[in-house]
């Protein structure tokens, strides 16, 4: 499938990366001045982010599509899963540059500090109130503290690539590690009979 | 311990969305091109998408770099 500014098929975009020489100099120039404007659009209204930034960006996104063109599966537009692959390293990036000027002390993992009072909206519901309640006790209970940590620090924003380091594990070892934990979660919620509706309850409005 | 109100309902969305069986980031960032596309045409997800999209439900990385996408492939209407 071709657009307008797609002049290439996704057997042409594959054989000339593929390719040996100039060919495939030229073709990956090409694809590099594609994801620049990819990118542009994909960070438009992050602030902080340089042309020369964008630039390391899609030097980083050519290595990654070059060293996993096979991992290509055909369906949808070459040029979309090059941008995917365009858009996680930026991304990945980004992350990793922030992270790195967060003081260690708030960046460790098992010492996230605790925050505010339940707001008042989930106070006011007593079912609510038995289901957090119910919610904090499983996760006491039923997660090892690998999965804790791992859980929580995910979702106060701790990237990735920083999870990853300080765990020593790999990306998809620590997807299934916090994917474990949130299973564990549901189960123990469900054996202390509290189910999805309950669960739904706590961000319906 | 006690999780900020958004903490708390960010935790409870991604246990209601938690399935038996999910597929990682890799797998995701395989597949997402086509659930971008289908959901840019508005045509309706086939069932082998549908572990994709729940992926974006519970990864809040992948979730962020689907919403970079989808503006990425705005100037392709």
């Amino acid at each position: 499938m071709r657009t307008a500014r797609d002049s290439r098929t996704n057997v042409d975009w594959l054989e000339s990366l593929r390719s040996q020489g100039p060919r495939a100099d030229a073709v990956y120039a090409e694809l590099g001045r594609v994801l620049r404007r990819v990118l542009h659009r994909a960070l438009a209204g992050r602030l902080h982010v340089s042309d020369a930034a964008v630039d390391d960006f899609v030097q980083e996104a050519l290595i990654r599509i070059g060293a996993n063109l096979d991992s290509f599966r055909g369906d949808c537009r070459f040029m979309t899963w090059a941008a995917a692959v365009a858009v996680r390293a930026a991304l990945s990036a980004l992350r990793r540059s922030h992270w790195r000027h967060v003081p260690m002390e708030e960046a460790q993992i098992d010492a996230l500090p605790p925050t505010t009072e339940i707001g008042a909206s989930l106070e006011a519901s007593t079912d609510r109130n038995r289901t957090v309640q119910a919610l904090y006790r499983v996760i006491e209970r039923d997660l090892t503290e690998r999965q804790r940590s791992a859980l929580l620090a995910e979702l106060a924003g701790v990237p990735q690539d920083v999870l990853v380091q300080r765990l020593d594990t790999n990306r998809n070892a620590l997807y299934k590690l916090i994917h474990d934990a949130r299973k564990a979660l549901k189960a123990g919620l469900e054996a202390d009979g509290f189910g999805v509706e309950d669960v739904r309850a706590l961000f319906d409005t | 311990m006690k999780l900020k109100p958004d903490t708390l309902r960010q935790l409870a969305r991604v246990i209601v969305a938690t399935r038996p069986d999910e597929i990682d980031c890799d797998e995701w960032l395989a597949r997402v091109g086509r659930l971008a596309e289908l959901e840019r045409a508005g045509a309706p997800l086939p069932p082998d998408l549908t572990p994709v999209r729940q992926h974006i439900e519970v990864c809040p990385e992948c979730v962020e770099e689907f919403k970079g996408l989808l503006l990425a492939l705005e100037d392709d209407a």
